[in-house]
């Protein structure tokens, strides 16, 4: 019945497009939550009036992410490839993908972990520091815990994000769904390729909300 | 136990400097309930926070418990912050942890072993009486559970003293009682010392020792708590004072009465402490052939003893009035005319 | 006195207005000039129709070059009537476009020819081709034609009898001796890159995108397709116009000797004028 509906589909390609797909949106979303925390803390503490606050220091992590947030994706991949060939020892394919793929969304992440952490109430900071706890006391066990159901739902936002540039890595041949609807569908004039890849790029995307709602909504303890 | 010395805090603002805390020596004993009482503004939030080193001072020395929090940082500050602990106004609990992992936050800091946190953490629930209600959060209890759990958390590594950051202020009279028992309770059965700041007079009343006025960064009384209320000298400790004797309704009473009672004297009378329990009224009666009407009476509670005050209208002859309030003054208790008839 | 300045202010616009009729047609012996838009790849298309500009001008014509960086929009601007006329496409291509996409274009006239060039950093010469090479070609299918024609006349692959040539797909090869392993997953914009970080053993890139970056075919390629492709560089029009005069000017002025040796010169060899 789906054959007669989408004649022109090649559904191995449309499941190793799907299975590229995910390969780079995972990979990218766990090393950009873990870069973009990270960023986001440091963003924080060294904010005036907060544990590490340190003008110089927030200035220039603030201007980095500022400009690699402004960076076209597809400009991105193209600048970085000197450091991706260094990395990697490879220019093409799904993996080349991902240092573009994180730089470019690791600092949108920060930011929104940044908003996050000012969320928490200053009093809780205090009561910590009351208590004796070290700075890195107080990151993983009040900051990140305190945060989490922003930080999960600012992930989520991000991962959706990143599914629509991985449409982009095509061009270094690193395949994916965006990529398919538009070589094998748009340019072959294929409609019902462009369709399906669509609607499994759109299966993707509704997954991941529904699992970062699922666990943002457990994590909320208020 | 905390001694202060020259304690100045500057701040720079936008303003310009700002003089938080001016020149003040304070000293506070073991084992004692310590209340510092003012307006907002009045330097209190600052002075609490001297003792635990969440503020540094300008000039000056802060000691507590032998430490010196003015001093002392890093690793030394934060093993002698296990000792001096804080609750505060608005509890500043972590939603994302129930109650038993509240209270279990310091003992990890500390480096506690599970077993024996859980151990303590269990005892700490019973002490502060939020049985059953380990495994709830935060957002399920009410104001009073919740400040509950903040004292527990502040108990967990046996701290020698307990500074108290407003803590009843959010609080309904009923809870903040509830509350102040409490405090009371812990203070008595593990000799804790407790310094506490507050803008209401009553708390002060119901359980501190001693007191220290605050305004404008400056201390301008102190002394226990029975003799602050006795003879207040700052207009505004007089105000603060007010606040539990005279409320503005007695004063609407007390101008309705003087319309009232033209005659005689109106005689504000002062009880402290066993005098309260005594006839003195009608010994005045027998002894010097007056009329007493007593026309408004109030009495509370201190750490010390009571505090009673009690308006009458004295009629009689000049002499014998003049007889009767000499006769109240040997006896030690406190007159104060309000108003002449004549 | 207001209705005098909105006299006066009405006036003085009617006069500049016929002024600049005047002017306009002081410039043009006679004729008004005729604006057309032809959009085009960078390089050479762009840079040759620069070239034409100053001297279409001076026949009335006044050129706007659009630039594209792909090889679809120009036809669906041209369709959709946003440009006059495109410069990027060869024959075969644009047979393909029509048969798939159901255009009503034509073939206005051929200018020039951009040989494919096969480049490779590891090996001097096709035969050093090792046994299982990977060889990168454009994930642009419609370009697989040509470029496994190339392969196939320089003697690496044979394509399955009947096929058409033009229309090849990798899945036509029948013979592949030394086993080579084609990768054609790359965008042909990105293929200089793919050729200058190492990216398999050998590259086949399209000439337009080589010089853009600053490759030689001539002199940079281990092997370049024959002069005589079918591959001819046109320009398109939408049926019906290649008999305006101005349309006929452009070809006229891009098949000039002016144009032509200017190619030459410029290129030396990467880029062919037809005759």
């Amino acid at each position: 019945m789906l054959t007669s509906l989408f004649p022109n589909v090649d559904w191995e390609k449309m499941w190793e497009a799907t299975y590229q797909t995910l390969y780079m949106t995972t990979i990218s979303t766990v090393i950009t939550f873990i870069l973009g925390l990270a960023i986001g803390i440091v963003l924080f503490l060294t904010s005036p009036t907060q544990l590490w606050a340190n003008k110089i220091v927030n200035f220039l992590t603030n201007s980095i992410v500022n400009i690699f947030r402004s960076i076209p994706f597809i400009v991105l991949i193209i600048l970085l490839i000197p450091f991706t060939k260094f990395l990697l020892g490879t220019i093409r394919g799904a993996n080349a993908a991902l240092p573009a793929l994180i730089i470019g969304a690791a600092p949108f992440y920060a930011r929104m972990v940044l908003i996050a952490l000012r969320e928490i109430d200053k009093g809780v900071i205090e009561a910590a520091r009351s208590m004796g706890a070290k700075t890195s006391t107080i990151i993983w066990k009040v900051l990140i815990p305190e945060s989490l159901p922003a930080l999960i739902s600012g992930i989520t936002v991000t991962a959706v994000a990143l599914v629509g540039y991985t449409a982009m890595a095509g061009i270094i041949g690193a395949g994916g769904l965006g990529n398919s609807a538009f070589l094998d569908g748009f340019q072959r004039n294929h409609g019902d390729v462009t369709l399906m890849a669509t609607i499994l790029i759109l299966v993707v995307v509704f997954i991941i909300q529904w699992i970062g709602d699922m666990i943002t909504a457990k994590t909320d303890k208020r | 136990m905390i001694q202060l010395q020259n304690i100045t805090k500057k701040y720079k603002t936008v303003n310009g400097e700002l003089t938080a805390v001016k020149d003040v020596n304070l000293s506070i004993n073991k084992g004692e309930i310590f209340g510092i009482i003012g307006y907002s503004g009045a330097g209190k939030s600052t002075m609490i926070r001297l003792l635990n080193g969440l503020e540094k001072p300008t000039t000056g020395t802060v000691t507590v418990n032998n430490q010196e929090f003015s001093s002392i940082k890093g690793q030394k500050l934060r093993d002698a912050r296990q000792k001096v602990s804080m609750i505060f106004q608005h509890f500043n609990l972590l939603w994302s942890r129930t109650v038993e992992e509240n209270i279990a936050f310091p003992l990890e800091i500390a480096g506690v072993p599970k077993a024996q946190r859980e151990a303590r953490v269990n005892e700490l629930i019973t002490l502060v009486g939020l049985g059953g209600r380990a495994k709830a959060y935060p957002s399920q209890l009410s104001g009073g559970q919740k400040q509950r759990v903040g004292i527990a958390r502040a108990l967990a590594n046996n701290p020698e003293v307990l500074l108290c950051d407003e803590a009843t202020s959010a609080l309904d009279p009923e809870t903040t009682d509830a509350i102040l028992d409490l405090l009371v309770d812990i203070n008595e059965r593990l000799g804790l010392t407790i310094v506490l700041i507050t803008h209401e007079m009553h708390v002060i009343r119901k359980i501190c020792h001693r007191v220290a006025v605050m305004e404008a960064g400056e201390i301008v009384e102190r002394g226990e708590v029975l003799q602050v209320f006795q003879a207040p000298q700052a207009t505004i400790t007089k105000k603060f004072v007010s606040q539990i004797t005279d409320t503005k309704e007695t004063q609407e009473t007390v101008a309705q009465i003087k319309a009232n009672y033209p005659t005689g004297q109106l005689v504000k009378l002062i009880f402290v402490g066993e005098k309260t329990e005594q006839p003195v009224i009608s010994h005045l009666v027998k002894q010097f052939d007056v009329e007493v009407s007593i026309v408004h009476g109030n009495i509370s509670q201190t750490k010390n003893g009571a505090y009673g005050t009690l308006i009458v209208q004295i009629n009689g002859s000049k002499d014998n009035v003049a007889d009767a309030l000499n006769y109240l003054n040997t006896v030690e208790v406190q007159t104060e005319v309000i108003a002449n008839a004549n | 006195m207001k209705k005098l300045l909105a006299g006066l202010f009405l006036s003085v616009l009617v006069l500049a207005l016929a002024a600049c009729g005047a002017g306009k047609k002081e410039d043009t012996n006679g004729t008004e000039n005729v604006t057309l838009k032809v959009g085009a790849s960078n390089v050479p298309h762009a840079v040759i129709l620069e070239q034409a500009k100053p001297i279409l001008a001076k026949q009335g014509i006044d050129l706007e070059i659009a630039t594209y960086q792909d090889y679809v929009l120009p036809n669906q601007d041209l369709e959709a009537k946003e440009i006059d006329a495109n410069y990027f496409q060869h024959i075969p291509y644009l047979e393909k476009e029509i048969k798939d996409k159901g255009y009503d274009f034509v073939n206005a006239g051929g200018i020039h020819i951009e040989p494919i060039g096969i480049y490779s950093k590891k090996y001097k010469s096709l035969d050093d081709l090792p046994e299982g090479a990977t060889i990168l070609l454009s994930n642009s299918v419609a370009d697989h034609g040509r470029m496994l024609s190339l392969l196939e006349a320089k003697g690496l692959i044979k394509l399955k009898d009947g096929v058409d040539k033009t229309s090849a797909e990798l899945k036509d090869i029948e013979g592949n001796p030394k086993n080579f392993k084609f990768d054609a997953n790359t965008a042909p914009e990105m293929l200089v890159q793919m050729y200058e970080n190492n990216e398999g053993d050998a590259v086949l890139i399209n000439s337009n995108y080589a010089i853009d970056n600053g490759l030689n075919p001539m002199e940079d390629s281990i092997s370049l397709e024959d002069k005589e492709s079918p591959y001819v560089n046109i320009i398109t029009v939408r049926a019906g116009d290649e008999t305006k005069p101005e349309i006929k000017k452009l070809v006229e002025v891009l098949t000039s000797k002016e144009i032509q040796d200017f190619i030459v010169k410029k290129w030396e060899g990467s880029v062919v004028p037809v005759k």
